[in-house]
């Protein structure tokens, strides 16, 4: 179909802890950010522009702001004046309690991973967390992981299959879009041995010997089924959100000098975007 | 070139980065000085050890040419694993508190240390090449006047092995300062070196990062360029160097 993308999966980024570590979880976003200023050290998040870390600055940014629908989800340089400062600044308060004191930060979500694996950090985040299941089976985290579900919800995603406009052969690629459509490739895809990324079907929709295909996956110690896991999701931001923040973020938390510094202009705004 | 309109001349991408450009042009600076000094004394230790001892020499000079096949992000992976928090060193010496922030610390010390542990192995190998013919004869000639193994070393096999020390710094040190993987794997978040803030604007989700990625880019090239100008002026100008 013209104009159109066709969805592949969907994702929702979610929090895991240490159970071993940690026995009586926050509950909310604040509560994280509490707990963290409270255990100085064993909390941190992948540095912007990577993608999960781009995304926790969100996440604090809408809970700063007081709920998902207090934000538009288009950009406006008013919105983000409005927004940002809030988010900057309690990242700017939590950046002594980070690990080692927020100078710097892991450089993915797998470094991120890899710290929690190796006991430095208690909660960590994610993604995908459908992959989680096959990491604690591997090894790559510890058998005590659990996810760590938010009161408020989190940000949820799907992913598209697109076709470029110029496309050599755009017929053979559109059936391999059916093909990533199809319940079974869906419900292969869903399978946490393969990938474990969560399927966009409806599965209301589906013939009973489709739906059984989903029934039949295995189900997940660590990782609740899709429909906990998004309870109360919110939607993605628009996409000039990202780089107007990951840039905000770098010049006035990642760089500062030390708390409540950072250059700021005489307004009290964050410099970014409005240009020097 | 732009999507729309004709493309127009604006300097816009150097002047609104001026203080980051020159901020990251030192880290780049300091990490190749510090990394081509590490690597030349090491180098050069090796070397003069290789000419020392003929049977543990060759062991040595084996284990030192094996290193160079090394690509760098595996040796990065390598050196981090080592060195990191909760990396074998620490485990090694017994998990103490203490343990200094060698990766992604703030005087990028994992990646001077990456750096200057497989270059080390470039310059003996290049040292090696050009002084192992002409310097048996010449110890021997100063062991017969009387010079003891240290004086040999210093007044012998340093001299000669200078020209080709020199030209190593400079190829080691334009190296480190583009190269990207180390510095990228072992480094903290900023200061960042030249080569990683160009990939990191490249790679933005911005588009309009792309000129700021191609300034740094240039950067680096024109200071490497300097850095070259400068060792070919000094070498043309020491004779003895030729």
């Amino acid at each position: 179909m013209d104009g159109c993308e066709a969805p592949w999966h969907k994702a929702q980024f979610t929090f895991f802890y240490n159970s071993d570590a940690i026995t009586d979880p926050p509950t909310s976003l604040q509560g994280i950010l509490d707990w963290a200023q409270a255990h100085p050290g064993r909390f941190t998040y992948p540095g912007p522009p990577d993608f999960t870390g781009s995304v926790f600055l969100r996440e604090v940014m809408l809970s700063t702001a007081g709920g998902a629908v207090q934000v538009p989800l288009t950009y406006s340089d008013e919105a983000f004046a409005e927004h940002a400062p809030a988010a900057l600044q309690a990242l700017t308060e939590l950046k002594p309690s980070l690990w080692r004191e927020g100078a710097t930060y892991p450089r993915d979500e797998q470094a991120l991973n890899t710290l929690s694996a190796d006991g430095e950090v208690d909660i960590a985040m994610t993604y995908g967390p459908a992959t989680l299941t096959d990491l604690v089976e591997s090894g790559a985290l510890p058998p005590s992981t659990k996810v760590l579900t938010l009161e408020e919800g989190t940000v949820g995603n799907a992913s598209f299959l697109a076709l470029p406009v110029n496309a050599a052969d755009a017929a053979g690629a559109m059936v391999v879009a059916n093909i990533a459509l199809s319940p079974e490739q869906q419900a292969a895809k869903a399978d946490p041995g393969t990938w474990g990324q969560f399927t966009v079907l409806d599965t209301d929709l589906l013939t009973p010997t489709q739906r059984s295909l989903f029934d039949q996956l295995p189900e997940s110690p660590i990782v609740p089924d899709y429909e906990e896991l998004s309870r109360n999701a919110h939607g993605e931001l628009a996409s000039e959100w990202v780089p107007a923040l990951n840039e905000a973020w770098r010049q006035d938390v990642a760089s500062a000098p030390r708390p409540g510094g950072g250059r700021r202009s005489r307004d009290g705004l964050p410099s970014w975007p409005c240009r020097r | 070139m732009p999507f729309f309109g004709p493309p127009q001349f604006s300097a816009d991408a150097w002047a609104g980065d001026a203080d980051e450009l020159v901020r990251s042009s030192a880290i780049s600076l300091y990490i190749a000085a510090v990394s081509t000094l590490l690597s030349l004394v090491v180098g050069f230790v090796l070397a003069a050890y290789v000419l020392a001892m003929p049977r543990t020499g060759r062991i040595v000079e084996t284990l030192s040419a094996a290193t160079i096949p090394i690509p760098h992000v595996i040796g990065a992976g390598a050196i981090g694993l080592l060195l990191s928090d909760s990396g074998f060193l620490e485990r090694l010496l017994g998990m103490p508190d203490a343990f200094p922030a060698l990766v992604s610390g703030p005087w990028f010390v994992a990646v001077i240390a990456e750096y200057a542990w497989k270059e080390s192995a470039f310059v003996a190998l290049v040292v090696l090449g050009s002084i192992s013919r002409s310097v048996g004869d010449l110890c021997d000639a100063a062991a017969t006047l009387g010079a003891f193994a240290g004086q040999r070393i210093i007044r012998v096999v340093l001299p000669l092995a200078v020209p080709s020390l020199a030209v190593s710094a400079a190829i080691v040190f334009v190296y480190t300062l583009g190269s990207y993987e180390a510095a990228w794997l072992l480094g903290p978040t900023t200061p960042e070196p030249l080569p990683v803030r160009a990939v990191r604007l490249f790679t933005s989700v911005d588009l309009a990062a792309r000129p700021q990625a191609m300034v740094t880019a240039l950067v680096s090239v024109a200071v490497s360029v300097a850095v070259i100008s400068t060792a070919i002026l000094v070498l043309r100008r020491h004779r003895s160097l030729r």
